[in-house]
């Protein structure tokens, strides 16, 4: 049998305890320059026709959900704080704690719990969880934005049923659900359903950058043509002429001679120095710290704990259990 | 100790921490936690942006029984890995439990994890198991700037003392870094 139709009104009696926990609203501390709105999640219990028209039997449902759409924050260097310390430690029964820390996060812990009389086999029992979680079209800016979200030395030594949701940022869904029903009929439905969904979540983190002065050095040679022009005389040694003087007419000419050279060198060189700004890392980075210490121990029964800094983080924890007549045959 | 050693001395721890190459620093840590657990015992933790996490757990016992399980995941925004991200279980977390346990632990971002178990005992046979487990997810996001840019470092630690002398079901999903899925399913029908 599917377990939508376990929670058809008029197949199945319900008779019993209805328990549904309440959502603790929180946002406690660290708030920055967030802007933010979150819509509480609703609890779709079961309505009171079907809680009228189920008569026979153990019904116990958690239905409900959590959803966000929407919003904007930006944070500016905000420090989100949020911590459980010291708490919840050797206690017995139900207990739930919602610890949060920023904007726009939505916490539940719901238990229900139903039983039926064992006399009357032919009911039944039927136990539901479904844990639904949107979170739609939220836009988030964190400017070296802090997230600290921390569990120390809770939820010892406890036994019964725990749930514990700490959180820090924005936009975060936390849920513990429970749901037990015990009848002495033969059918037995148990059926826990987790629907977790994000769209269009924006989330621009950003630190600072830093720099570094990084030098550069060039050199550079440059090369060329070299061009001259001269001019030489070439003159005569004098001694020709005239000077035989008794041999008549001797050689007029001597050897002339004509030299020139130029002689040169071009030495074009440099160097070329500047300074520029590479990128080097980022100071004071966007930080998410989840953190969970000495927690939770020796713990007996059902415990559920969901830590959790950032943007947009769903978490949930589900227990469902039917517990019918093995032996009804 | 002469006084400028002693000056390196303190100087000298300061200068490992450098500032980071990544914007986005992202640490879960778990620490000596969870142990000696009876029953159902369940942890999500998850540092960043944009993680979806649950445990989800169906009992059933009857002369008709049925424990069905449904969980969906979706995610539809691309996140930027440029962080740093570690995720830590130290100590002697979660060891000498009995019963049935669900650790999720992520550091980063667009990380889908589900731990589900259902256990149906009857005294009939059942009918065909419906249960639904989906995760969505959607690529990663291209580095914007410079080829090359960091995408920082991925950690994940879990200590040798973690979980041990634990018995019954164990589910642990523990991941750093972006757009991972991980789920563990547990299905146990019995007919007697």
């Amino acid at each position: 049998m599917k377990p939508t139709m376990a929670l058809k009104p008029l197949v199945f009696a319900l008779a019993a305890v209805m328990a549904m926990a309440a959502q603790a609203g929180g946002n406690d501390n660290g708030h920055g320059n967030g802007h933010g709105h979150g819509n509480n999640g609703h609890q779709q219990g079961p309505t009171l026709d079907q809680l009228l028209s189920i008569s026979a039997g153990a019904g116990a449902t958690v239905l409900d959900e959590q959803n966000s759409d929407g919003n904007v924050v930006t944070n500016q260097a905000t420090k989100n704080t949020a911590e459980a310390k010291d708490s919840l430690n050797s206690s017995n029964g139900n207990m739930g704690a919602n610890v949060a820390g920023g904007d726009g996060n939505q916490q539940d812990n719901a238990a229900a719990l139903a039983t039926a009389d064992e006399s009357f086999i032919f009911g039944s029992a039927v136990a539901a969880s479904s844990a639904t979680q949107v979170n739609n079209n939220n836009y988030v800016k964190n400017n070296s934005t802090q997230n600290n979200a921390s569990l120390t030395n809770a939820g010892n030594s406890g036994s019964g049923n725990i749930g514990i949701n700490v959180t820090a940022g924005n936009f975060n869904q936390q849920k513990n659900n429970l749901a037990i029903a015990v009848s002495g009929g033969r059918v037995a439905q148990a059926s826990a359903a987790a629907d977790q969904s994000s769209t269009g979540l924006q989330v621009d983190n950003k630190g600072v950058r830093t720099y570094k002065t990084d030098t550069l050095t060039s050199t550079y040679s440059a090369s060329g043509t070299f061009k001259a022009k001269g001019t030489g005389t070439a003159e005569d040694d004098n001694h020709g002429g005239w000077d035989n003087k008794g041999g008549g007419y001797g050689g007029g000419h001597d050897d002339d001679k004509f030299k020139f050279s130029a002689v040169g060198t071009f030495e074009l060189a440099g160097s070329n120095t500047q300074q520029v700004l590479t990128r080097d890392g980022w100071k004071n980075p966007v930080i998410n710290n989840a953190t969970m210490s000495n927690s939770m121990n020796g713990f007996s029964g059902n415990g559920g704990a969901n830590v959790s800094a950032g943007v947009g983080n769903q978490q949930s924890n589900s227990l469902s259990i039917a517990a019918g007549c093995k032996a009804c045959m | 100790m002469q006084p400028a050693l002693l000056l390196l001395a303190l100087l000298g721890p300061a200068v490992a921490f450098a500032d980071p190459s990544v914007a986005v620093v992202n640490n879960a840590n778990l620490q000596n936690s969870g142990g000696q657990y009876t029953g159902n015992f369940n942890v999500n933790q998850a540092a960043g942006d944009q993680t979806q996490q649950t445990n989800t757990r169906a009992i059933a016992i009857g002369t008709q029984a049925q424990a069905v399980t449904q969980v969906q995941q979706r995610l539809g925004t691309p996140a930027n890995p440029a962080m740093n991200a570690t995720a830590r279980i130290g100590g002697n977390s979660f060891s000498n439990g009995n019963g049935v346990l669900g650790v999720n632990q992520s550091a980063g971002a667009n990380n889908q994890m589900a731990n589900v178990m259902r256990v149906g005992i009857s005294a009939q046979p059942q009918s065909i198991d419906d249960s639904a487990l989906s995760q969505q997810n959607v690529a990663l996001l291209p580095n914007s700037g410079a080829t090359g840019a960091p995408t920082g470092s991925r950690q994940v630690v879990t200590s040798d003392q973690a979980f041990t002398g634990s018995r019954g079901v164990i589910q642990v999903n523990q991941s750093a870094g972006v757009g991972n899925r991980m789920a563990n399913t547990l299905s146990i029908r019995v007919a007697d």
